[in-house]
């Protein structure tokens, strides 16, 4: 079963991946050429505003910064970091992608684990480690969306997936600064 | 200056940075226009103080001076609604406020969902442009 989101999704995907196929293209060859394979992931790391990921999770920024504005605006205020987080795992997640999170979990001092034992952007890779890596690129939106509903709500926070096992995913949510 | 309407003069939005992102002036204010504007201004400083004690959206009246009153409404993102009114109308209960502020927090939603706004930059706006049309004609 896929919901239409999931089949945008994957063209998304794939086209974020055309686009930087594109524009490694256009790196300049002079650079890269005569290097060794230590520099040279350095260089692509330099020019990493221009991969794949980077791109949808700058798509999954903006995505997430209107939706929490427009979520938000039929509820309550929020305004405590603990209100944020339980917005983000309960209203925000049902909406986004159609179910309340499974776990949440926090050590108090600004890192946040959200457990989710059934991703749906995932539910079309077969379940087991096989996939994980293929996977990577296909959470970078969803980590855009989380990233920037959170800092429509004042938070800086870095988001990242963890999978061992799909279609589980943890992300963990470091919050930086709280913008007040 | 006794309009017969909700005495409505000046809606403005702003961002969470005390970024100017919208205002819009109902035909009244066209004569002071920089006076409202000011009025405005000079109450988002009260607004934040009240902003951060807040239970709900909705703040009420956040600031009054002999010619105008300010409203206001900041929204759980931290976008403030400010609207000031003429300091001798009378006709608006806090109900009807809530009502407006929702009103504009809808339209302010359907305006930044446009794919070509740059978050943060001033808006242009039809609906925004509509929504406080409707207001001032209230």
């Amino acid at each position: 079963m896929s919901l239409p989101f999931d089949l945008l999704h994957m063209e998304m995907v794939r086209y974020g991946k055309e686009k930087e196929a594109v524009a490694r293209a256009d790196y300049p060859k002079e650079v890269l050429e005569g290097l060794d394979k230590a520099t040279s992931s350095l260089v692509y790391k330099a020019l990493a505003s221009r991969n794949a990921e980077t791109n949808l999770e700058s798509i999954g920024l903006r995505t997430g910064f209107l939706l929490a504005e427009r979520l938000c605006r039929d509820l309550p205020r929020i305004s405590t970091e603990l209100e944020i987080m339980k917005f983000i795992c309960k209203e925000f997640w049902i909406s986004v992608f159609g179910k309340q999170v499974d776990n949440l979990r926090t050590n108090h001092q600004g890192v946040y684990v959200v457990q989710d034992n059934r991703f749906p952007c995932l539910t079309s890779f077969s379940d087991g480690t096989q996939y994980v890596k293929d996977a990577a690129i296909y959470l970078c939106f969803p980590c855009g969306v989380v990233r920037g509903a959170l800092q429509a709500l004042g938070i800086q926070a870095l988001v990242t997936p963890t999978t061992d096992q799909l279609p589980s995913v943890k992300f963990h949510i470091h919050i930086k600064t709280k913008l007040t | 200056m006794i309009n017969p309407g909700n005495g409505a003069l000046c809606i403005s939005i702003v961002g969470k940075e005390n970024a100017r992102l919208w205002s819009g002036l109902s035909d009244d204010a066209s004569r002071v226009v920089c006076e409202v504007e000011l009025f405005a201004h000079v109450s988002l400083d009260i607004v934040d103080e009240r902003a951060t004690k807040a239970t709900e959206n909705y703040l009420g009246q956040v600031y009054s001076d002999h010619l105008y009153k300010c409203f206001a409404y900041v929204s759980s993102t931290g976008v403030k609604f400010v609207l000031v009114t003429d300091s001798k109308s009378q006709g608006l209960r806090d109900s009807e406020m809530r009502a407006i502020f929702k009103k504009l927090h809808h339209a302010y939603c359907n305006a930044i969902s446009n794919p070509f706004y740059v978050v943060g930059q001033p808006i242009k706006s039809k609906h925004l442009t509509e929504a406080a049309k409707q207001i001032f004609a209230q």
